[in-house]
């Protein structure tokens, strides 16, 4: 497994991109996955903790989708689907 | 039979009242029609249906819709709801609600009022304590919804890949010297907001308590849905919180420790269904 680095917002939603607010992290949780997948989960450092709507506490660290991860797996698959092809191209495989 | 005079206008506000009450707009001859009218006339509920009890010890020959606080302390009050009640009364007793939870009953005698149990909690030192319950309800006991461990194992569920642990045990308890895992297989995670568990650990060195379709040895964070990786040291028993409402069907939960000597004991682990 790999570290990458993700950003993460005030409400702990990961992002591939700092738009000059936001945390950077660095974590291997994300390793191989791709954007879509990666923005749609929240990562709490350790230490650190987010309330939601319901009042529930959760502590770093921890990872967990915020978005149907049955979305985020399509997602993923489609993309390493799209690497696949691109990988056989190079090879003249297609 | 004696024969009377009355003022239309009188039949009138009669006939109007008969209409409010009876919800209904007809015109209403009388007096058959006003007659049958108010025999229409729906009633409340009728009374309360159920009784909330306490002890220790499951009611034997309980009557129907007997909802069972298993607890030793003296229950002080109760009320149904989705959001924890607004008292200091040591003792009292919050049944909460759940949308879809399978242990329900009709809790008025005429007409329904369908409550549905998530689980129930009661004020003790302060603290809202999960107390185990059930409900009798057409003949027999329904359980708390979502438990999978809480001294006793829900069927089907155990703990699998770990023979340093007695599943009949309570609290079940293990010591690591090197890697473990423990592993409990299909659970469905449909229609659930938060998986906690209720669980202590001494020593602990690297842990993570995790979601997964993987139950091997598979390192790291990224095998799996959702996960809470435990700092190194030792934590008093206490209940870790995973959020799962966006993840849908059967997978593992997953308890997987590396360390020279860490201890862990698990209470309880169970699903819970926000309102």
């Amino acid at each position: 497994m790999i570290d990458m680095t993700i950003y993460i917002d005030s409400e702990f939603k990961c992002h591939i991109a700092d738009d000059g607010t936001m945390t950077a992290v660095e974590t291997d949780f994300f390793d191989g996955k791709c954007a879509e997948f990666i923005e749609g989960y929240r990562f709490i450092p350790s230490g650190e903790s987010w309330t939601d709507e319901h009042g529930r506490t959760f502590s770093g660290e921890m990872a967990f989708p915020w978005k149907p991860y049955s979305e985020l797996d399509a997602a993923q698959r489609e993309y390493e689907r799209q690497l696949a092809q691109a990988a056989m191209i190079l090879l003249g495989e297609v | 039979m004696s024969k009377y005079v009355v003022d239309s206008a009188d039949l009138v506000s009669v006939a109007e009242a008969i209409r409010t009450k009876g919800k209904t707009s007809e015109q209403l001859v009388f007096p058959s029609g006003f007659v049958s009218a108010v025999e229409a006339i729906t009633t409340g509920g009728g009374g309360l249906n159920f009784t909330v009890v306490g002890g220790t010890t499951e009611p034997t020959d309980p009557a129907e819709n007997t909802v069972w606080v298993d607890t030793n302390t003296d229950i002080t009050g109760w009320e149904f709801g989705f959001d924890q009640p607004d008292t200091s009364t040591a003792g009292f007793v919050w049944i909460k609600s759940s949308p879809s939870s399978p242990m329900q009953f009709n809790a008025i005698s005429e007409n329904a009022i369908i409550l549905k149990i998530a689980t129930a909690y009661q004020l003790i030192g302060g603290t809202w304590e999960l107390m185990p319950t059930k409900v009798y309800t057409g003949g027999e006991w329904l359980d708390d919804y979502g438990v999978i461990y809480d001294g006793t194992w829900r069927s089907p569920y155990s703990f699998a890949e770990n023979d340093l642990l007695d599943n009949n045990a309570n609290p079940i308890e293990w010591t690591v010297s090197q890697s473990s895992r423990a592993v409990i297989y299909n659970v469905d995670f449909t229609d659930f907001d938060t998986l906690e568990i209720d669980c202590e650990f001494v020593n602990n060195y690297w842990t993570y308590i995790s979601v997964t379709d993987n139950a091997g040895w598979a390192d790291g964070a990224g095998s799996n849905f959702v996960y809470k990786k435990l700092d190194q040291g030792t934590f008093a028993r206490q209940v870790y919180s995973l959020p799962v409402t966006d993840i849908t069907g059967g997978h593992i939960i997953k308890i997987h420790l590396w360390g020279t000597s860490t201890t862990v004991k698990v209470y309880r682990i169970q699903l819970v269904k926000n309102g």
